[in-house]
């Protein structure tokens, strides 16, 4: 039996470690991606918050690998050491040299992993490092709501504003961006709390009730993505999901008109009644 | 340690074993109404018919529930009835020439020749009547266009004959979509009573009556595919119906047939039920006792099995052409005059038709438009009625019985969409199934272009018309925030 215990904890470290190497080959591993990259974040800040999942993930490994090296060797040690007859066991009260190094060396790694992330999250979630290409325009307001994100633009050529305005542009489901420069929306919850989660771009915040959360983030290619609730937010939390659209500054724009127009529309196919102040 | 490992099991093993057990299989509920009838005229009854020859047979005739079956199928195998424009699915097909010598193979034609087709696959005979003629086929000759089927048919089908291979296959993908999207909230037969539904408030359509509220369609005219799309793809702001953006268009096609199939046969069963109703509920007879009686089940059975049929078809018919109407281009309603500018003017004057006697939209929507009139505290009559009857709380009531909120215009949430076509539509129409009543009668186009832009700008009272403000926007020194009062802190 005790060689079966034995088996068992070199078998786990083993077999984690051999999940871990063959995740990327089989798809386990990072969202999707780009064909050219699988597995790459879509976002710049996505590749430093992978790059930090990486580090800590070395760090791990090696600590879990080592500890169960280390329990393999010592149960080991035990099984050969009962086997002889003459054999005492060792009785020890404790060393003060062995606590002092075993707090002090996790406690530098972890103090290590706090300072060394501190950059990332400050660009993340610090308001005053946001880039400032995205803080001066706000894109969108996107408002969560059980089961769905109700999306607010501002007119093409207008701020957005923190209450509506006649000339703002709706839409459901259908977030647009421009890609290749950092974009900033206003997030909000109309109900319970909800989580603005987009996964090729590793970006995650929770919608607040009477909040609106600024969230920024920037798609490195002209893409479509997948963004999700990732706060159980009721019964139908796994039907809450909607579409990012990436797209390039010009289509983007085309698509902010054709948006306009359609809200707009009349009904009537000659020239459209309601004329939008648009200074672009 | 083996004892406890071997419990492990033991306790495990009839889980595993038994998994989530058996699905109950869905089941189309009675309507209310149809729970009235008595037994007899539900579910139909058994008579016993003397011959001439002194023998006597028995005879089951059907009642409502056996023809909503025969005509709509359970949710698990949906029928396709050809005389209802519901567009099922299938492979439309004609028999070309009968087989010489055997009754139960024909060559035929298709207009998309299907390449494979599996043995087993239902062929459904288009039929002028009510009666459902399903084949099954036994084999498909691609290359010498030869059908075969199981069993042989009554008599050989002449050339020409319509049919329509794996009917109801669209039917049945979109029964499969509703199910898992919809059947919560709006039930399984469409009767908005599904599990969540009691949670909701307003409650979810209830389709069997074939009133569906946000439409491009004139009063009276149910609504189109393309608004059930709408309202599929878009959502509801302002309820709990969210938007399902990412379904394809195959799935959007298929659950809007489906709804319109749930719809029709909430409408079928209403029609039969009010039918029955007036003679053989259980409350109309709850006096009759012995010979009376079984001479009131004789006078039934008779009906059923003539009069009520009959009438039955012309009640389809009416539906059929009712559910054809909505696709004709004159049945929705289409502005011919363009927008009237939004002006400041042109809100004065839409706001004193909101205000004035005529249109009286302050009685319900409250001179502030918050959605608090007058009527919200009245005792509202019971419509049709006899004699006039209030309801027993006061307040507005919808066409399902259930108490309603005339909309608070300030919050600038429009249900049925906020493009000005849309709010067009709702003055001019109405919004149907509620006391929203349509005023195209008693406007002219642009008197209804103010009223929507009145409307439009009740959320923003204070702020210019857009229009104006660019122009002082050109003489502000280029701020890009514009001159905001008021409402806007």
């Amino acid at each position: 039996m005790n060689r079966f215990w034995i088996g068992l904890f070199v078998i786990w470290p083993m077999a984690a470690v051999g999940s871990c190497l063959i995740a990327p080959q089989m798809g386990w591993w990072f969202p999707a991606g780009s064909p050219q990259a699988p597995g790459q974040a879509a976002s710049p800040l996505g590749v430093q918050i992978d790059d930090l999942f990486h580090l800590i993930l070395i760090v791990t490994t090696i600590t879990f690998i080592g500890v169960h090296i280390a329990l393999g060797y010592v149960l080991w040690q035990g099984v050969r050491n009962r086997a002889d007859p003459n054999y005492r066991a060792l009785f020890t009260h404790g060393s003060h040299n062995l606590e002092v190094i075993w707090t002090i060396v996790p406690a530098g790694v972890l103090l290590f992993i706090a300072l060394y992330q501190m950059d990332v999250w400050a660009q993340f979630r610090i308001q005053a490092n946001f880039p400032e290409q995205a803080t001066k325009s706000p894109v969108a307001e996107v408002m969560a709501r059980q089961f769905e994100w109700r999306i607010r633009y501002p007119a093409p050529g207008k701020q957005l504003k923190l209450t509506p305005q006649p000339d703002d542009l709706y839409t459901v489901d259908d977030l647009h961006v421009p890609a290749g420069r950092p974009v900033l929306i206003q997030l909000r919850t109309m109900d319970v709390q909800h989580s603005f989660f987009i996964p090729e771009m590793r970006i995650k915040q929770d919608a607040v009730p009477g909040l609106a959360i600024p969230v920024w983030f920037e798609a490195s290619r002209q893409d479509k993505f997948d963004l999700v609730c990732a706060e159980l937010c009721g019964w139908g939390h796994y039907k809450m999901n909607a579409r990012v659209w990436a797209q390039s500054d010009e289509d983007y724009n085309s698509y902010l008109r054709a948006l306009q127009q359609e809200q707009f529309d009349d009904g009537v196919d000659q020239e459209p009644g309601e004329t939008v102040a648009s200074d672009e | 340690m083996r004892c406890v490992l071997l419990l492990t099991a033991a306790l495990l093993l009839p889980l595993v074993a038994s998994g989530c057990g058996e699905v109950p299989e869905a089941q189309y509920s009675l309507s209310d109404d149809t729970l009235k009838l008595i037994s007899e005229a539900r579910s139909g009854m058994r008579i016993t018919v003397q011959q001439a020859d002194g023998s006597s047979e028995r005879v089951e005739i059907d009642g409502v529930e056996n023809w909503l079956f025969n005509l709509f199928g359970t949710p698990e195998s949906p029928v396709a009835w050809q005389r209802l424009p519901i567009d099922y699915g299938g492979v439309a097909g004609e028999v070309a020439a009968v087989t010489e010598g055997d009754p139960s193979s024909f060559t035929a034609t298709f207009t998309d020749p299907p390449l494979e087709v599996e043995p087993g696959t239902s062929l459904q005979w288009v039929t002028p009547g009510d009666d459902l003629v399903v084949s099954t086929v036994s084999e498909w000759d691609p290359v010498s266009q030869v059908l075969s089927l199981t069993t042989e048919l009554d008599s050989p089908p002449e050339a020409g004959t319509q049919f329509v291979l794996q009917p109801a296959d669209q039917l049945a993908f979109g029964r499969k979509l509703y199910m898992t999207h919809c059947m919560h909230c709006h039930g399984v037969a469409g009767d908005g009573n599904g599990p969540t539904a009691k949670y909701l408030n307003p409650r979810p359509r209830d389709y069997r009556q074939g009133i569906f509220k946000f439409t491009s369609l004139k009063q009276k005219v149910r609504a189109s595919r393309d608004d059930l799309r709408r309202v599929i793809q878009y959502g509801i702001p302002g309820t709990y119906m969210p938007s399902f953006m990412l379904l394809s268009e195959k799935e959007f096609s298929a659950i809007v047939e489906y709804v319109r199939f749930l719809s029709m046969r909430g409408e079928m069963e209403k029609a039969m039920t009010g039918l029955l109703a007036g003679d053989y509920s259980r409350e109309a007879v709850a006096d009759v006792k012995g010979d009376e009686r079984n001479e009131m089940l004789a006078a039934l059975a008779e009906y059923l099995g003539g009069g009520f049929r009959e009438e039955l078809s012309e009640e389809a018919t009416v539906l059929a052409e009712s559910w054809q109407e909505v696709e004709e281009p004159d049945a929705a309603i289409q502005p011919t005059v363009a927008r009237v500018e939004d002006s400041a003017e042109s809100r004065l004057r839409g706001r004193a038709l909101y205000l004035g006697k005529k249109l009286d939209c302050k009685g319900c929507h409250g001179v502030t438009g918050e959605g608090n009139g007058p009527q919200t505290i009245a005792y509202q009559e019971i419509p049709g009625s006899q004699p006039a009857q209030k309801y027993p709380a006061p307040g507005l009531y919808d066409a399902w019985n259930q108490p309603i909120m005339p909309r608070d215009l300030t919050q600038g949430i429009y249900r049925g969409g906020r493009r000005p076509l849309d709010l067009y539509r709702r003055v001019h129409s109405g919004v149907k199934g509620t006391p929203m009543a349509g005023f195209a009668n008693a406007l002219t186009e642009k008197d209804i272009w103010d009223v929507v832009n009145y409307v439009m700008s009740i959320p923003f009272e204070g702020q210019q018309p857009a229009a104006e403000v660019s122009d002082s926007e050109q003489v502000a020194s280029g701020k890009t925030q514009h001159g905001t009062s008021g409402s806007d802190r």
